[in-house]
Formats: structure tokens, sequence, C-alpha cells
């Protein structure tokens, strides 16, 4: 430590600090206003009138518990499947003497130029006999190209070194990747895995067009069904008279059920993040 | 995926604003997103060439209910009282998917639903989804050919491209020819049917609503405080908002309330100063109401409303609740919504203030005499899908489906429920036992399902004050319609620019009312002729002429 530090470089942490601080505040507002909206009467930074009549209220009715199951569970076995496939197909294609392996990059690279669009996909989904069951929600997107070629890059960056003498030691390819290669790539595979968890989380669109059945739909489905009649902006083949309004804390409250499960799983992986695992692997 | 978003903000009841529908396109165009708007290209002629295919090979893509139609050939003729012929005739099975925007769906193989069943010899399929999620899901379905046996088409969507590729390539059986044989089916105004159909030919079972239904709601309450009679003129309605606003209706001493709440600008006053329903025809030639001078003159008085503050600063972005809320907590006097609504505002009120009346109006009379907007009078209407119904047995009995709800009992079993549980019977009228436990578990049918009105075919209950008032104004808008020409037509330019152009038209209405100069709004309107406003007025002379009326 430097003790006595310039006049400059205290200028410096001063605006560093708030500044950022400033930012971080403008971030974290939102979630507040949103949480105490919920619990109160009018919207407000502070709850007014708290009362927890908004939660009662959507978990009274089944819908909305057992689309939170739902969506709980295509993201743990959608992420689940996702990551599988991904580093699955990332390991083989980071062999440089795969045959076929340039072909094959070619025509991932395409799909994530041009995508078939809705209806092609649609078909798709309902030629495959997936319509109205919950795959659909998890396999037409298990493999993101964007995801599979950095996930190859991570691949390809492990040293040669450590693999060889895997194979020294006698394991074949599928060994040394559930042995050697996949534990030196948690930090990646933690972070894929948060993203695609959260993408399954948050998709709606897919459920609407693929699920027809009510009783498999997401979260996700269901809050945007309460935000968009809270803010009254209903389909325009509902009668103005019939609509049900929703209250503003409802609404809140319906954020805040369907945000809060998958925020919770960013602290879990946070520690992957950071973490150098390749150090000191190899000498010499 | 932006491009299905068939969100429409704000009323439901506003033509104008459901061009907003493609807004999204623009957004396609950046740079980064240069890709996509190629694959959409492909997409989209790919999904062209697949309708194509759909509509050439209608033995593909069919649901499980083919077998259906091939009972005994159906007798349609009789009407719905011939109880035995039926008995004779298996049970329809019929897919139907609709709108559904409450809580929760009734469980299948409830009363109510088995009472339909029962009625229409069916046996129902049903798929509900929200009304904003059905209406994206919607041109997905039709692309695809998987459509249930009959499925109802927004309002909104009735012009919108998907719809009349699917109509003009034939997927939808145009029933126009069978109606007669359907006693109640053939009751619907002819008007209505005109406005659904296609170059003249009727596809659809409308859901039939009043024609003319806009309504100026006001506090009646306040308006008895300060003596003043229901606004006959536009000067009445003048000096009202007026009074609202700084006479301290609600005598709280304190100047905080204003006339009149308004979500938008630029349609409500127009029929009362003589300006067109939208477009009118003058010698085969078609003038858009922006170009009248009249359309101005409703303009200039809103403009003036808006300088005197007598209506709310934030008509241009106030959303719904709001709007509403401004007349239920008693800070605005007037809104314009549409006469059924009435009742609900009341309440409304009366949950912040147990004295507070509303009551509506529908016409203000002025120098052109009693005038009022004719809308399309349907709520969206029904299309049988060639591909799910393939012959004709089959699609007369999905029509009798629709023909026997629209019946007497079809009609009570719809707007009253089941005698017991629903309603009771007090001196020979029809009561409801717990309007709630009506609205769950028979709303959810009721609504998506009556063709014709079953208010006006059920049994008669007394009537309340502002439900009698709905008839009333109802019967006499019927007497005063301006019609819209434009609504059976169709015009390419339309579906694939309208939006855009109307949205041009909105801005500018709401920047001339918040002190924008008339020879800014003049430049915009002549530049929306250059732009596209002029073609589709061409092709809607084409298109008119063709239908030679």
């Amino acid at each position: 430590m430097v003790k006595d530090r310039s006049f400059g470089s205290r200028l410096f942490d001063t605006i560093n600090v708030s500044v950022l601080g400033l930012f971080g505040i403008l971030t974290i507002l939102p979630f507040i206003y949103v949480i105490s909206s919920s619990f109160s009467s009018v919207p407000a930074l502070w709850p007014k009138d708290f009362s927890l009549e908004a939660y009662i209220y959507i978990f009274s009715a089944d819908t909305f518990t057992r689309s939170l199951l739902v969506s709980v569970y295509i993201t743990v076995v959608g992420t689940l499947i996702q990551l599988c496939l991904t580093s699955l197909m990332a390991y083989a294609v980071s062999h440089k003497q795969l045959p076929g392996r340039q072909v094959v990059l070619l025509m991932v690279l395409f799909t994530m130029l041009f995508s078939g669009g809705m209806i092609p996909t649609y078909f798709v989904v309902k030629s495959t006999g997936l319509l109205d069951t919950l795959w659909a929600l998890m396999i037409p997107n298990a493999i993101s190209a964007f995801y599979l070629i950095i996930l190859k890059n991570f691949f390809q960056a492990i040293p040669e070194e450590l693999k060889e003498s895997a194979k020294i030691d006698g394991s074949h390819e599928v060994g040394i990747f559930f042995r050697i290669v996949l534990p030196l790539s948690l930090p990646a595979m933690a972070a894929f895995g948060l993203f695609y968890a959260v993408g399954i989380w948050n998709q709606y669109f897919s459920a609407i067009l693929y699920i027809s059945d009510a009783s498999k739909w997401p979260v996700q489905v269901i809050l945007r069904q309460v935000v968009i009649m809270a803010s009254g902006a209903i389909g325009d083949s509902t009668e103005v008279e019939q609509v049900v309004y929703y209250s503003n804390s409802i609404k809140m409250a319906v954020i805040v059920v369907s945000t809060v499960p998958i925020l919770l799983v960013y602290p879990f992986l946070q520690k992957h993040f950071a973490k150098g695992v390749l150090l000191g692997s190899v000498k010499g | 995926m932006n491009r299905a978003q068939v969100l429409a903000p704000g009323h439901a009841c506003i033509m104008y604003r459901f061009h907003n529908i493609t807004g999204n396109e623009g957004l396609l165009l950046s740079k980064q997103r240069l890709n996509r708007k190629i694959a959409w290209c492909l997409c989209m002629a790919l999904t062209f060439s697949l309708l194509a295919a759909c509509s050439g090979n209608s033995s593909g893509g069919s649901t499980g209910s083919t077998n259906a139609g091939g009972g005994t050939k159906q007798e349609a003729s009789g009407g719905s009282d011939n109880a035995s012929k039926e008995k004779e005739q298996e049970p329809l099975v019929l897919s139907l998917m609709f709108n559904f925007d409450g809580v929760e769906f009734p469980a299948e193989g409830n009363e109510v639903q088995r009472r339909i069943e029962e009625i229409t010899n069916t046996k129902l399929k049903i798929q509900q989804l929200p009304g904003s999620a059905f209406e994206e899901k919607l041109p997905v379905l039709i692309a695809s050919g998987e459509l249930p046996d009959a499925i109802p088409i927004p309002r909104r969507h009735q012009k919108l491209p998907y719809v009349v590729n699917a109509i003009e390539s034939d997927m939808f059986w145009e029933i126009g020819p069978y109606l007669e044989q359907f006693p109640n089916l053939s009751k619907i105004n002819p008007l209505i049917y005109d406005n659904i159909a296609y170059e003249g030919k009727v596809y659809g079972i409308p859901r039939v609503r009043p024609l003319a239904r806009r309504a100026f709601q006001y506090r009646e309450d306040w308006a008895e405080k300060l003596k003043l009679q229901e606004p006959k003129t536009i000067d009445d309605l003048y000096a009202m908002l007026k009074a609202f606003t700084h006479d301290d209706p609600d005598g709280n001493g304190k100047q905080d309330t204003y006339g009149l709440t308004s979500k938008e600008v630029g349609y409500w006053f127009a029929p009362f100063f003589g300006a067109p329903n939208n477009w009118k025809v003058e010698d085969g030639k078609f003038i858009k109401d922006v170009e009248t001078e009249e359309y101005l003159n409703a303009l200039k008085f809103e403009k003036k409303l808006y300088e005197e503050k007598l209506m709310n600063r934030d008509f241009a972005v106030i959303d719904r609740p709001e709007w509403t809320g401004a007349i239920e907590q008693g800070k605005a006097g007037v809104r314009i919504d549409v006469t059924g609504s009435a009742p609900g505002l009341e309440e409304g009120v009366q949950a912040n203030n147990p004295d507070g009346k509303i009551n509506f109006f529908s016409i203000l009379e002025g120098d052109h005499g009693k005038r009022v907007f004719m809308e399309g009078g349907h709520n969206g209407f029904y299309l049988i899908p060639k591909s799910s119904v393939k012959t004709e047995e089959h699609l007369l009995r999905v029509l009798k489906f629709f023909d026997d709800l629209a019946g007497e009992e079809g009609a009570n079993l719809l707007q009253w429920g089941i005698e017991g549980v629903h309603y009771k019977l007090v001196d020979g009228k029809p009561e409801y036992i717990d309007l709630d436990k009506y609205g769950k578990e028979v709303g959810a049918y009721s609504a998506p399902l009556s063709t014709l009105p079953p208010v006006d075919i059920a049994l008669q209950g007394d009537k309340t004050r502002l439900q009698q008032r709905e008839i009333d104004v109802i019967a006499e808008n019927d007497q005063h319609l301006v019609a819209d020409p434009s609504l059976p037509l169709l015009s390419e330019t339309f579906a694939e620019r309208g939006a855009q152009l109307q949205t041009m038209l909105e801005d500018a209405n709401v920047k001339f009312v918040m002190g924008g100069s008339e020879e800014e709004w003049r430049n915009t309107v002549k530049e929306w002729r250059t732009r596209g406003g002029g073609e589709i007025a061409k092709e809607y002379e084409e298109e008119y002429a063709k239908l030679g009326k």
C-alpha cells in the first residue's frame, strides 16, 4: 500500500466509486420498486399499506403454482439436455483429426446466420410429434450454435498433453472427456448452463406456439397474460366488458414470483466463474 | 419472432389502432439484423409455397375428427325442435379453439359444457388460449393447416394478409349459400354479413354485437348537482366539460377535477361535425376522413378542449386502468367508451363514492343532424376450415352447432346458466343466484361461443337502469348509422402499409391537438396521400366498382 496517494489518484477513486455506485443503484432500483409494489396498495419504492394479498391471490388458483412447476421442470431437465448435447458435440468437433469436421462446422455456422423461421420450425416440431408436449420447449433449441463454437474453442485450448497423459494411462476418448476435459471445463459449463437455464426459463413464445394444453404452460405465459391484462391492453377478441383487471400489486407479485427462482441460481454458479482451473496443470 | 406479435395496444373497440400490428417490421432493418431480414424473406417465400401446398393437398394435415361427418345424412332444414331425428344421430365430435381471458377455464366434463353438448348433440373438444396468445398463434395455425373444426378470427385480423391469403387460397368454406337452412343464423343482420364478406362472399359466422356502441359516459350525479341536462349538442357537452372542470362538481372546495378523460383523439367527435366514417364515396371516388374540413373541425374542437385544460394532458400515452381510474376516483367527469361498459364503470365509481352515478349517450346533434358511426357489428367471426371439415354434411353439422346454440334453449344456457345452479325464476323472471359463479362457469363459454347475442333471445330478466339505457341507446343509434364504405373492401396497399400510414395520421392528430400548427397537419395529410393513401383509395375504388354498389 502506498500511503501518500496523490490527489489525482484519490479523485479518481472518488469519481469511480460514485459513478459505479450510481449505476449500481440504477440497476437495483427497479427490483426494489417491483418487489415493494407487490406488497403495496399503490406502486411505490417502499410498501404502503403492506399486505400479502397479491401473493395469496396468485397462489389461490392452481394455474400459477402448476405453471411454476412446469417452468422449474423444463429448466432443470432442459438445461441438462442442452449442456449434455452441446458439450458432447463441441468435444467431437474440437478434434482437428475428425473427418468432415469443417463441413459440420460450416453447417453449424449457417444456422447461426439463417434460421428456418417460425412456420417451418412449427412444421418440424409438429411432424416430430413434439407438439403439445414439454419436449417441444427443450428439444428444438437443445444446441445453440454460438455456445457450441465457444465451447469448442474452450476445449481446444485445453493442453493436448493432458489428454495424451490420459491416453498413456490407457483411457479411451469417452474417458478422457468425462475424467479430464469435463472437470477442467466446469467454469465454462457453469456459465453456459446458466445461459441455457435463463433462456429456457424466459421463453414464452414457443410455449404459446407449440403447447395448447393450458396445464403445460410455463410461468412466463401466465406472467405475460397478467401483465397484458393489468395494463388493459387485452387481446382484440375479448370483449372489454368481460375482462378481469388485475391490480398493479398482483402484476408485480407475478413478476417477482416468476423472476426470483432464476435469480437464485446465480449465486450458486458464480463461484465457478472465476476459477483458474488450468493453473499449474502442465509443467515444463 | 416479433413479427407475429399482434398485441394491439389499448382500447379494443377502436378500429384504427390495430394497424400497429406490423409496426415492428421497421426494427428488423437495423444493420445487425440484415441477415435475419434475408432469412425472413426466405422463410416467407417458404411459407407461401407451403400454403399453396396445403391448399392443393386437401388430404394432408387433418385432425382426428374426420369420421364425424360420416353419419347419416343431415337434415338441416329442420329446426332445433325435432329432437327425435337428432337422437338417431351420433353426437358430432367438434373441436374448437378460442380465447379465454379469465383465471381458470372450467374443467372438462363440467355441467355447463355437458348441457351445451346435449343441446347441440355434439361432443366438444375445446382448446382455450389467452386472447393475446391466441392471436399470435393464429397465423401459424392457419399456415400449418392444422386447425380445429371452427376457429374465430379476431375482428382486427379480418383484413390481415394471412387471413385474406387463406381465404383466397380456398382454405375455408363459403357458408353464405347454406345460411338460409338455419333459422337462427339467418336472423343475423345482413349488414353484418356484408361487413365480414370477402369479395362479396360470406365465409364467417359473426359474433354479433351492436353496430354503433360508442358512448359518452358521464357522472350523472355531478351533472345533477350542477343542474346540467344530458348534453344534446356539442355545445352542451362543451358546457358540461367546462362546468365539471371549474364549478367544483365534487363539492370539496378545491379545483381538482377536469372534464374529459380521453385515450386518443381524432375519432370521437368526427360524426357530430359531419365527417365521414373513415372513408366516404363521392362519384365513385374515395375520400379519407382526414381529407375533409369536417374532420379537421372535430379535431379543432379537441384542440380547444386540450388548450382550455378541459381534458387530460396525457391522452396520448395513458393506459386503460389509469384512464378508467380517472373517472372511478372522481378526478374526471366524462369518458368515451362503449355502451356496455357503463355498469362496470358505475360499480367502480360507487366503490369510492356510494352516491356516484353514471349515465351515457351516443349522439350529439350537430348541423348535420343525428349521426353515429357504424362499426362492423361483430367481435370476430368463426371460419370453418376445409382441412378439418371435409364434407358438406360435416359442414352443415358444424353450422348447426352454432345455430342450435343461438336458439332459445342455447341462449338461455349462455345467458343465465343452469336453473337452480346459476339462476332461479322469481315470478317467471330469471335472477342470478351468484354472479361470480355464473361468470366463472358459464362466462367462459358464453362470450366466445355466442353468435346472435343471447341476451336478446334468452328469458328476459329485470333490467337495471343502465341495461335498459343501453337497449334504448343502441336502438336509437341504429336509426342514424353512418357506414364505413371500406369495411367490406380489400386493398393490397392497406394490407402492406396501412398500419404505418395510419400511425402517421394518428401522430399528426396528437401533435396538432397538443399545439401543432394546422399547416403542419395538412402537410402530413398530403404526405399520407402520396406515400400510399392515394393507392389505397384507388384500390378501394376499383373493388367498390366491382361489387357494383
